[in-house]
């Protein structure tokens, strides 16, 4: 398994673990866990694009 | 139920403290992450045991609390992280640094652990008090 479908494992895990917290809606959560993996994703997307222009 | 018993119940058995609160859709889903995490990790090798001092000799200060955090943090999974050294605990700190996919879901299990818990935690607190006592 490369880095990329590993990273995307976690960010899965932690938007469905955080999603799970506290007193809300199913709408609410569903909206939490997909603002958490896509801000992940884009997270990661930016952070390999930095390292990737500043190592080459 | 007090809360220092909901906490030892809820390291035992992964969500468990929801499960007191009757909170059951929260408990059966956190139960199938933290435990999945945990099988994940322990079938991708990750070291699931406490550093020997052997292990961390030549570190500096810093890396040696960082790598005892990361030991504690697989501990925080309870019962799932029992289990996996029950049924595969030969994996030493070193060979959890050679398999680091492993190691990082061990980890990952027992931080999940710990957040479900400290949510049941605050979520008894709100309740009203006639529900905190039964």
């Amino acid at each position: 398994m490369s880095h990329f479908p590993f990273t995307l494992l976690l960010a899965v895990l932690i938007s469905a673990a955080t999603a799970l917290l506290g007193n809300r809606s199913a709408r609410d959560r569903v909206y939490h866990a997909a603002y958490l993996l896509l801000s992940c994703l884009i997270a990661t997307l930016a952070g390999s694009w930095i390292m990737y222009l500043i190592h080459g | 139920m007090k809360p220092a018993m909901m906490a030892l119940f809820g390291w035992l058995v992964p969500g468990g403290a929801y499960l007191l609160l009757r909170r059951y859709t929260q408990f059966a889903l956190f139960l199938l992450l933290v435990s999945s995490a945990c099988a994940a990790g322990t079938a991708l090798q990750g070291g699931n045991q406490w550093p020997h001092p052997a292990e961390l000799q030549g570190l500096d200060g810093f890396t040696v609390i960082v790598a005892q955090a990361g030991a504690l943090a697989k501990m925080l999974a309870g019962g799932a992280y029992l289990a996996a050294r029950f049924l595969d605990g030969n994996h030493t700190f070193l060979t959890g640094r050679l398999h680091e996919y492993g190691t990082t879901l061990l980890t990952l299990a027992g931080l999940l652990n710990l957040l479900a818990l400290a949510d049941a935690l605050e979520l008894r607190r709100a309740m009203p008090r006639k529900v905190n006592q039964a």
